[in-house]
């Protein structure tokens, strides 16, 4: 029994990261309609960041994570102003997502320039990672325990952004119908900004947390964007909260998976799982079947 | 003070121009009506006018304002507000929240008075205010519609086909109380296939055809016929 609640919790401790991802993604996709492929990079950079100024330049681990959320937030301004805005004007979907990737490819490359291409393991302050409790048999690392509250904390901000203030409002309202939103004069280019910063933000925490978890390599994040994207889709990919209950559904598919099925498996359960969703509920597996879009 | 003049307005979807080349004037705190066939290109002059679309050349002006070519928020600003054609509330909002986007970037005490004004002239909003704007009816919808403008303070309104989808009954209704909801100095463009309801509100009206003026003319000459306008609708004799 206690067995499986340790698989249990091994898979929403990754089912966090996944989720985290999946909300940034489907963020960028529900108000602007772009899919940014830079996403993963993106944080995982947030994550260098934070953890190579605390261990290698010396900064308070605390002052080095505000740090590298400014970076991320001012960086981010910056990549959509430059590399975004210029391309929507246009209106096509297609020229941002092969941006976004382009975007991806030149980060990477900065990174691997930056730190080099192999793996490190950063230590945390009072080297909490390394410290387990237990409870009976149940094993409880004590970082895993700050990855969840950390989760928590960014979800609960997120939804009461979401929900409680006025960008939250023009965010849901340009979901809804841009044109609409439009004529209410909410104003695209503010909206789209605000959502691309917080959505990075959002990838940033998911970084800078799971690097210790991860081992901090160039293209760490990478696995974990592609989780994130396959929990989006289990979501619909234009459900905030589907795409979150589909990490975490992610992670526990996959933490059994290993369990009882040969890791090779495990490796190709996301690929298996998106066919499959793909096939059958292509809407996700939490929202309703819509309306085809307004016209 | 002039209201809106429009001069020469030419503007269509990419390369393909749907108006070609349009004058069109509405007097501060006139009401008129621009009308004509499916696909003759209203709905298109309107959102231009709005800002949703961009001329590709001409001039408009709204009390001696250039506007042509400005954002759609700067026309908001300026006190532009559309109605759009098939009323387009936010589905998954709620009443309030979408009347709330209807205030979007103003003080909140605004919003409070809006919504005073809204939910007496439409308490069936307030009743069900906390349900998504989805599940209302389309008469429903098309007062939240209404009331989304009736909080933006329109200097210059524009109305795109309120009779769509809606029983004419409840059509009439509407149309008797717009002078009710608006104020007197409130310029007016309305867009309408109905032409005997629009005549009856507007003092002037034009026609247009395949994006070109083919009529102008007082109301009175044919509210009492507006059957005749129908040869100038289709090209034909009626
Ligand atoms: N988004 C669009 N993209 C391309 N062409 C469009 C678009 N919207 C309208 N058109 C074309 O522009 C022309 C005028 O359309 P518009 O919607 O302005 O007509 P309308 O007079 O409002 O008609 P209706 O009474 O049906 O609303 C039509 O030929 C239409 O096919
Ligand atoms: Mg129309």
């Amino acid at each position: 029994m206690v067995d499986y609640i340790q698989i249990a919790w091994q898979g929403l401790v990754s089912g966090f990261a996944y989720a985290l991802i999946g909300l940034a993604l489907v963020m960028v996709y529900k108000t602007a309609r772009i899919l940014n492929f830079a996403a993963g990079t993106m944080a995982g950079i947030s994550g260098f960041l934070a953890h190579w100024w605390a261990a290698e330049q010396d900064m308070p681990f605390g002052v080095a994570i505000l740090f590298a959320m400014i970076m991320t937030g001012a960086g981010t301004y910056v990549i959509e102003r430059l590399t975004v805005r210029p391309l929507v004007k246009l209106g096509d979907f297609l020229p941002i997502v092969i941006m976004t990737l382009g975007v991806e490819e030149f980060l990477a490359n900065v990174s691997l320039l930056w730190w080099g291409g192999t793996a490190r393991r950063y230590r945390v302050p009072g080297d909490i990672d390394r410290i387990n409790y237990l409870i009976g048999d149940f094993r409880l690392n004590a970082w895993h325990l700050v990855v969840a509250i950390t989760t928590f904390l960014t979800l609960s901000i997120v939804g009461y952004i979401i929900n409680q203030t006025e960008l939250g409002l023009g965010m849901k309202a340009f979901a809804e119908d841009q044109d609409a939103a439009k004529l209410m004069g909410i104003k695209e280019s503010t909206v789209s900004i605000w959502t691309w910063v917080l959505s990075a933000l959002v990838g940033g925490v998911t970084g800078i947390v799971f690097a210790p978890v991860l081992f901090l390599q160039q293209d760490y994040m990478n696995i974990i964007f592609i989780k994130g994207f396959v929990a989006a889709i289990l979501g619909g990919f234009l459900s905030l909260s589907g795409g979150v209950a589909g990490g975490l559904l992610l992670g526990e598919l996959e933490a059994f998976t290993i369990k009882w099925a040969p890791r090779e498996f495990a490796a190709a359960l996301p690929v298996v799982i998106v066919f499959i969703v793909l096939l059958i509920r292509p809407h996700g597996l939490f929202t309703r079947e819509k309306g085809h879009e307004r016209v | 003070m002039s209201g809106l003049k429009i001069k020469d307005l030419k503007v269509g979807y990419g390369r393909n121009e749907v108006i070609h080349g349009l004058d069109l004037e509405v007097g501060p705190g006139e009401k008129v009506a621009l009308l004509g066939a499916n696909g003759a290109g209203k709905s298109t002059v309107l959102k231009t006018i709005s800002g949703l679309l961009t001329p590709s050349e001409g001039v408009i002006s709204f009390n001696d304002d250039e506007i042509g070519g400005s954002s759609p928020s700067a026309l908001v600003d300026k006190g532009v507000i559309q109605v759009p054609e098939g009323r387009r509330v936010f589905p998954g909002l709620n009443v309030e929240d979408n009347l709330k986007v209807a205030n979007y970037g103003k003080s909140p005490e605004f919003l409070e008075e809006g919504l005073e004004t809204v939910y007496k002239k439409f308490p069936i909003l307030e009743e069900r205010r906390k349900q998504a704007a989805g599940l209302l009816s389309g008469g429903q919808q098309q007062m939240l519609s209404l009331s989304r403008a009736i909080i933006a303070k329109p200097k210059l309104l524009l109305i795109d086909e309120m009779s769509l989808g809606l029983a004419p009954l409840l059509v009439k209704e509407f149309y008797e109380q717009l002078g009710d909801l608006f104020s007197e100095d409130v310029t007016l463009l309305l867009v309408e296939q109905n032409a005997g309801l629009a005549l009856k509100y507007c003092s002037r009206f034009y026609v247009l055809r395949n994006g070109e003026l083919v009529l102008q003319s007082d109301s009175a000459e044919y509210v009492d016929n507006p059957v005749a306008l129908q040869s100038a609708y289709l090209g034909v004799d009626a």
